[in-house]
């Protein structure tokens, strides 16, 4: 744990409140996934809020906010260390890792950085999920997930953007 | 948007189209083999060519009982023991190189065509 003496107490509290917010839309957006056409897919607007963190905090906090939040969404939805859990787990790392490279080296908008959220979050799913069956047969489905993924992900990152915008202009 | 997020968005639709022409090259005319596999293992392999009729297969998994039906066509999962139902929102698969997995269960359906077991074998160890 990094100690306290790192994190002035509001960038404590405003991790906190995005963190609860993050939580509130994985929430939000589960109970209407069964809107898209493909099982497993979600529009990742918690993603939305990781990306808000990257822009805004340093790499090493935004860590600490992911780690926090996928440890959260596991006890309280999926369940720790269930196949669902591994295979989110695999997705949101991978995603953030390439996230992460991207806001630090400024490479894309934040519509870029949505857009690279989502293809790295289905690839790493994929992966993991075929590692977890043991068979290469389940990447026959990653083409459908990074064609979803490109409106979800385009929409994350315009959300992240108005955001940003919105609290540069009230800071 | 910046020039380079056109140039992500272009990738990724590259990286699709390819990911789609590789697993969905196979002919729609071939006969169709459908595998069933549970934790790993075959448990079943039936030629769709010669069903007749709908046929129902009841799978024994961790949590129940998976009942699975296949025809003619293709096949697609009845009803599951599993939490949320992904496998069954699938709907039914008709054309080699489809799968549907229900994870929770370690269950497997995979169209494939004869001359393509081979390979298939080589995957799944």
């Amino acid at each position: 744990m990094p100690s306290s003496a790192k994190y002035s107490l509001q960038t404590l509290t405003r991790l906190s409140v995005l963190l609860a917010g993050a939580i509130a839309l994985r929430l939000i957006e589960s109970a209407f996934a069964y809107l898209l056409p493909l099982p497993g897919a979600h529009l990742g607007l918690a993603n939305c809020v990781t990306i808000i963190v990257l822009y805004m905090y340093t790499t090493g906090q935004a860590a600490l906010f992911l780690t926090a939040r996928i440890l959260l969404v596991g006890l309280l939805f999926t369940g720790l260390l269930t196949p669902g859990f591994t295979i989110g787990l695999g997705g949101a790392l991978f995603s953030f890792i390439f996230m992460a490279l991207a806001v630090k080296h400024n490479w894309f908008s934040a519509w870029g950085i949505g857009l690279l959220g989502a293809f790295c979050h289905n690839c790493g799913q994929i992966m993991v999920a075929a590692y977890l069956m043991s068979t290469a047969a389940i990447f026959s489905y990653l083409p459908f997930l990074l064609l979803l993924g490109i409106p979800t992900g385009l929409f994350t990152g315009f959300l992240a953007k108005i955001f940003l915008d919105r609290f540069a202009q009230i800071q | 948007m910046r020039k380079t997020d056109y140039l992500l968005l272009v990738v990724i639709c590259l990286v699709a189209l390819a990911g789609y022409l590789f697993f969905h090259s196979t002919d729609n005319k071939t006969a169709k083999l459908l595998i069933i596999q549970h934790d790993n293992k075959v448990i079943e392999r039936v030629d769709l060519e010669k069903v007749t009729a709908e046929t129902r297969l009841d799978v024994p998994v961790q949590d129940g009982t998976l009942t699975l039906m296949y025809d003619k066509k293709g096949a697609w999962v009845e009803s599951s023991p599993c939490p949320e139902k992904l496998c069954i929102h699938q709907g039914k698969i008709t054309r080699a190189g489809q799968t549907i997995a229900c994870l929770p269960e370690k269950v497997l359906l995979t169209l494939t065509t004869p001359g393509k077991e081979a390979e298939f074998d080589a995957i799944i160890r």
